[in-house]
């Protein structure tokens, strides 16, 4: 029950786009189209599950026995490239049909902030194993989803009749803010 | 060949130096955070325990709500308690004199909605707690029923955590 | 005269924040008030100038393939330093901005300039470039964060985050007149979305300028 609510405010409540900010440079860039809001999208969850799983390991074995945790930031960002990189390659080498739906969504993951944030969160909250799991699948799934409704409405907003100085990132912006007033309404389901 | 040996040295010399460099602040900075740390713990204990002098932190049992335990010697137990309240954590210190009777409460974080969840952050709920002993019932505030009961809640934990160091 | 009137111009079209949509995530979250833009923006000021500084003394000896990670473990080891003064000496900023200090890492302000300017340019012009950018960054935070504080709480105000003093306090909006869903997600969105098309709007105003450039 406490990992379902746990994945439960991480999705809707507390997302991550829409209450904390982050991931807004693919949030404004990737959504003009559903179908790679949906391949950006599907990307990001992969990447950051992995390199939670990665960096949790790697923090608890490896930098706290050896009383390094002030080398975190370094080790993270860096094993987030090297993640990042290496399932491009893989990708490129065995499976030609995801890596053309996913691939060049692959460079732009590392600067998200969605995935260092997730990383850095998972240590500063304390999670166990298993919450870290489920807290690093639910918040890049909400990401996912805001992308995906994003990307919905801005197909519409193009064909809309909107003043010359708001078009582009601007309008977008403004259904960010009604999404997130909307979104603020799930605080207290749980 | 070489190139690859060539980059993964450089690679492994600039991290080294960051190594290094972090190292260093870590070293000036760590002792000045850990004591800034335990003072802001020490003004509020200070304050539930004023003929205190001595405090300590204590150990106890792994527990998702208590977080922290401190002892004021002579005077009684503290306890730093998180706890969930309307929609986000909220944190508390609350001591127990010797006598089992609730020293002082202080509110550390409250995020709850303004108005009303923050009402248990307010002297008048507070003033209601203090004094009473860990066997009276606590009473909720209307209007701010799911955060006051989380405060009572994270009380009771604290409770149960104190009678087991009597 | 005129030269401050072109760099606040420039400052406007150019602005690293409303116009090229760059280190959003950080400029939304962290803008509720003075202090969190300001201790926000210095953080940032420090880091892009030092990091600019560094990457350019060793350009010349960076192998071309390997810059990113490169340039990436400068500015972590430069936001790490950072953090840890922070939370040593103003121990309220990091609690005031808390993970968004480690986030300056993937800030993309930071990564950009170091690799479209210092990886090609002089030391002293690097820092030069680093100072101004990080400046534009900071009054880009200042402006959004004045608009959300005056409009939520009708308060303006500034603590040193060393000592803890208030060094000015001033209230401009009487409190039944205030309007508080701007220091949340619904205001930040708003104020952003309302300044970038103001700066778009300034620039399709002066379409010869960009043509002639």
């Amino acid at each position: 029950m406490e990992l379902f609510s746990l994945f439960f405010s991480a999705v809707v409540i507390n997302n991550v786009v829409l209450t904390k900010f982050l991931g807004m440079c693919p949030l404004l860039g990737v959504s003009r189209k559903t179908s790679s809001a949906l391949g950006m999208g599907a990307a990001v969850v992969f990447v950051i599950f992995g390199s939670s799983v990665f960096t949790y390991i790697l923090y608890y074995n490896v930098l706290v026995p050896l009383s390094l945790e002030y080398m975190d930031l370094i080790t993270f960002i860096l094993v987030i490239a090297a993640f990042v990189q290496f399932v491009e390659l893989v990708l490129k080498k065995y499976s030609t049909v995801l890596y053309k739906a996913l691939g060049i969504y692959l460079p732009l993951i590392t600067t998200n902030c969605v995935v260092l944030y997730v990383t850095l969160i998972n240590i500063t909250e304390g999670f166990t194993f298993v919450e870290m799991v489920v807290y690093s699948l639910a918040t890049p799934i909400g990401f996912m989803m805001v992308l995906y409704i994003f990307s919905t409405i801005r197909e519409r907003l193009d064909y809309a009749d909107v003043p010359n100085a708001f078009k582009g990132n601007p309008i977008a912006l403004i259904v960010a803010a009604i999404m997130a007033g909307i979104f603020t309404s799930f605080v207290g389901l749980i | 060949m070489k190139k690859i040996i060539h980059l993964t040295v450089f690679l492994a010399i600039i991290s080294a130096l960051a190594g290094g460099i972090l190292g260093f602040v870590n070293q000036i900075t760590a002792p000045i955070i850990a004591e800034k740390k335990i003072a802001a713990v020490k003004a509020s204990l200070q304050e539930i325990f004023p003929g205190a002098t001595e405090f300590a932190e204590i150990t106890i049992e792994e527990n998702d709500v208590v977080v922290n335990a401190y002892e004021a010697t002579g005077a009684g137990y503290a306890f730093n308690v998180s706890i969930q309240g309307y929609k986000d954590v909220i944190e508390f210190i609350i001591g127990f004199d010797l006598n089992g009777k609730i020293a002082g409460l202080k509110m550390n974080y409250v995020n709850d909605t303004p108005g009303l969840g923050t009402k248990v952050g307010e002297p008048e709920f507070i003033n209601s707690i203090v004094n009473k002993s860990v066997d009276d019932k606590l009473d909720t505030i209307s209007g701010a029923t799911i955060s006051s009961k989380a405060v009572i809640e994270g009380i009771n934990a604290a409770i149960a955590v104190f009678e087991s160091l009597k | 005269m005129k030269s401050i009137l072109n760099y606040g111009l420039n400052l406007l079209k150019e602005n690293p924040v409303f116009g090229l949509y760059l280190g959003i995530c950080s400029t939304l979250a962290i803008t509720i008030n003075l202090n969190n833009a300001l201790g926000m923006g210095v953080s940032v000021i420090a880091i892009l100038t030092v990091s600019n500084i560094i990457i350019s003394l060793i350009r010349n000896i960076t192998p071309d393939e390997i810059r990113i990670p490169v340039y990436i473990v400068v500015i972590a080891t430069l936001v790490k330093a950072v953090e840890l003064l922070i939370k040593a000496y103003a121990p309220a900023i990091d609690a005031a901005l808390g993970v968004f200090i480690p986030l300056i890492v993937v800030n993309c302000i930071i990564l950009g300039r170091a690799e479209a300017f210092a990886s090609k340019n002089g030391v002293a012009a690097s820092a030069l470039d680093g100072l101004n950018m990080g400046v534009a960054y900071t009054l880009s935070l200042v402006a959004m964060s004045l608009i959300r504080q005056i409009l939520a709480t009708g308060i303006v105000n500034f603590t040193n985050p060393f000592t803890n003093v208030e060094v000015f306090s001033v209230t401009l909006i009487p409190s039944q007149f205030t309007i508080p869903i701007f220091s949340g997600p619904i205001g930040a969105f708003l104020t952003f979305a309302l300044l970038a098309a103001g700066v778009s709007a300034i620039r399709n105003h002066q379409p010869k300028l960009k043509e002639a450039k």
